[in-house]
C-alpha cells in the first residue's frame, strides 16, 4: 500500500512518458453567445463555502485499486481548502489545510506523511474544485459542437473546459505546455443542488498524465452542502 | 514491511470486534475465562466519524463476524460495501465498484498477517498482554488502551471499550485519533456462539 500511494501521488522527478499533443480546437463562438458561455463555464464551479464528502477510489496501472473516505471544506473567495482522508475505519491519514497559497499538515500518516504528497492533493483539489483564475481567454465551440472555454492558468498551464447542453457532464483538460497533465470528466448532479450554479457533479473522475505519475482518482459524492458565510 | 496506516486500520477494525464479547468482568483474568467460552460473534454496527470539520459525524454501517480463534469477517454496508477477511491466517481487503467486489490494493497482506500475530492476544481478551497498549480497566466497565509507542500514539491516542451490562457483551468502542477527531463503533443485535461456516470468512459474496 504504500508504495501504491507512493507511486500514486508522491512528487518525484518527472518522467514524462505522454506525448504532446495540439489544444483542442475552439472555434469562435456565436455572435452575441460569448459572455453566456463564459458564464456557463464558470458557473461549473462552486461559489463560496462548501463541505463536500466523497468516496475516492484511487487506480494505478489498471486494477490496482484503493479507497478512502475524502472530506474538503473550501472557500472559492478565499481560495482556501481543509482537506482531510480517512480510510474505510474512520481512521486519518492526512489532515492538510491550503491558505493564502501556503500549505500546513496538521496529520499525516504513512504513506500519506509527506508534504510533497499532501501539496499534490491540494493542487488536484485546486484544479477539480476552483474556477480558473481570471476570465477565459477564449471561447467557443469545441470539435464536438460543444460549449468550451479555454483559460490562461498560470506559467505554462492552460486549462480547457468543454459542456455538454444535453447532459450537463463536462469535461476540463489541462495542459502543461503542450503536454496533457489532467482530465477531469464531471458526471452532472442532482439539479436541486445547482444553487445559483451548475449542480454539484455526483461523479468526478480525474486523471493524471504523467506529472509525476499516472493515476486515475474516482470520487462518488456521499454530501456536498454549502456553508452559510458569516454573513448569511 | 505493513505500513503504520494498515496496522491502525486492523488496529481500529480488529479491536472493535474483540471488544464486543468481552464479558462483564473487574479483573483481567474474569474477562480472560469469559471469553473462552466465546465461539462466535455475530454483530450488526453503526460506525460514526466525528471530525472537527464535520458539521454532523459521518456514519457508516455494517455487519461483523468473528469465529475463535482468529477468523474474521468485518463487513461495511454503507455508503459504500467493503469486506475485510481474515481467514486461515490470509487478510484480504475487497471494495464494491462499477465491476462488483475488488480487492484493495491498500492490503499490504503478507505483513498484515504479522500484525494479527500481535494483535490475537486482544481476540482472546488478552488485552493487558499487547506490547504496544498500557491496558487499564476502569469503574464504569470501561477498559482504556494507550499506545505505549510515541509512533503509535501519534495516530491513535486511545482507545476506549465500554462494556454491556450483560456479560458477554460491549456497548461501544472509540477511537480517539486526537481531541477533536475519533471514530465511535456502537454494537447492535449481537448473537453469541451460532454456527458459522467457512464460507463466511472466505468468500466476499
Amino acid at each position: 500500500m504504500r508504495r501504491f500511494f507512493a507511486a500514486a501521488f508522491l512528487v518525484v522527478p518527472l518522467v514524462l512518458a505522454a506525448g504532446c499533443a495540439p489544444l483542442p480546437r475552439l472555434d469562435p463562438a456565436p455572435p452575441g453567445r460569448a459572455a453566456a458561455l463564459s458564464r456557463s463555464c464558470d458557473a461549473l464551479f462552486p461559489e463560496g463555502k462548501w463541505r463536500f464528502i466523497h468516496t475516492v477510489r484511487a487506480t494505478l496501472r489498471g486494477d490496482r485499486q484503493s479507497v478512502m473516505t475524502g472530506v474538503t471544506v473550501i472557500d472559492s473567495d478565499a481560495r482556501s481548502i481543509h482537506g482531510v482522508m480517512m480510510t474505510v475505519e474512520g481512521l486519518v491519514v492526512l489532515d492538510a489545510v491550503y491558505a493564502d497559497g501556503r500549505m500546513t499538515l496538521n496529520r499525516g500518516v504513512p504513506p500519506f506523511d509527506s508534504k510533497s504528497f499532501a501539496r499534490g492533493m491540494m493542487a488536484d483539489i485546486r484544479l477539480i474544485f476552483f474556477k480558473p483564475d481570471g476570465p477565459p481567454e477564449a471561447v467557443g465551440i469545441d470539435a464536438r459542437g460543444r460549449p468550451a472555454c479555454r483559460y490562461d492558468n498560470g506559467p505554462d498551464r492552460t486549462v480547457f473546459i468543454a459542456v455538454d447542453p444535453e447532459t450537463g457532464n463536462w469535461t476540463l483538460r489541462q495542459y502543461r505546455g503542450r503536454r496533457l497533465a489532467r482530465t477531469l470528466d464531471a458526471r452532472a448532479g442532482d439539479p436541486s443542488t445547482a444553487g445559483a450554479g451548475a449542480p454539484v457533479p455526483e461523479r468526478l473522475t480525474l486523471t493524471a498524465h504523467g506529472f509525476p505519475r499516472s493515476y486515475t482518482l474516482n470520487m462518488t459524492l456521499l454530501e456536498g452542502e454549502r456553508i452559510p458565510g458569516d454573513t448569511e | 514491511m505493513m505500513s503504520r496506516t494498515m496496522q491502525a486500520g486492523m488496529v481500529v477494525a480488529l479491536l472493535a470486534a474483540a471488544g464486543l464479547w468481552i464479558g462483564w468482568a473487574d479483573t483481567w483474568e474474569g474477562l480472560r475465562a469469559q471469553s473462552r467460552e466465546i465461539r462466535t460473534v455475530r454483530a450488526g454496527f453503526i460506525q460514526e466519524k466525528h471530525l472537527e470539520i464535520l458539521q454532523k459525524p459521518l456514519i457508516s454501517k455494517g455487519v461483523f463476524y468473528f469465529r475463535a480463534p482468529d477468523d474474521l469477517r468485518w463487513e461495511y454496508t454503507e455508503p459504500i460495501r467493503s469486506i475485510l477477511l481474515v481467514h486461515d491466517g490470509k487478510t484480504e481487503r475487497y471494495i464494491e465498484g462499477d465491476d462488483g467486489l475488488v480487492r484493495d490494493a491498500g492490503g499490504g497482506l503478507p505483513a498484515m498477517q504479522m500484525m494479527l500475530g500481535e494483535i490475537s492476544g486482544w481476540l482472546k481478551g488478552r488485552f493487558e498482554e499487547n506490547p504496544d497498549f498500557n491496558a487499564s480497566l476502569e469503574p464504569g466497565r470501561k477498559i482504556v488502551l494507550t499506545p505505549k509507542a510515541a509512533a503509535l500514539a501519534d495516530i491513535i491516542q486511545r482507545i476506549v471499550l465500554q462494556l454491556s451490562d450483560a456479560p458477554g457483551l460491549l456497548d461501544s468502542v472509540t477511537v480517539h485519533e486526537s481531541d477533536a477527531s475519533y471514530t465511535l463503533f456502537r454494537f447492535q443485535n449481537a448473537v453469541l456462539n451460532a454456527d458459522l461456516d467457512d464460507a463466511v470468512f472466505s468468500r466476499v459474496e
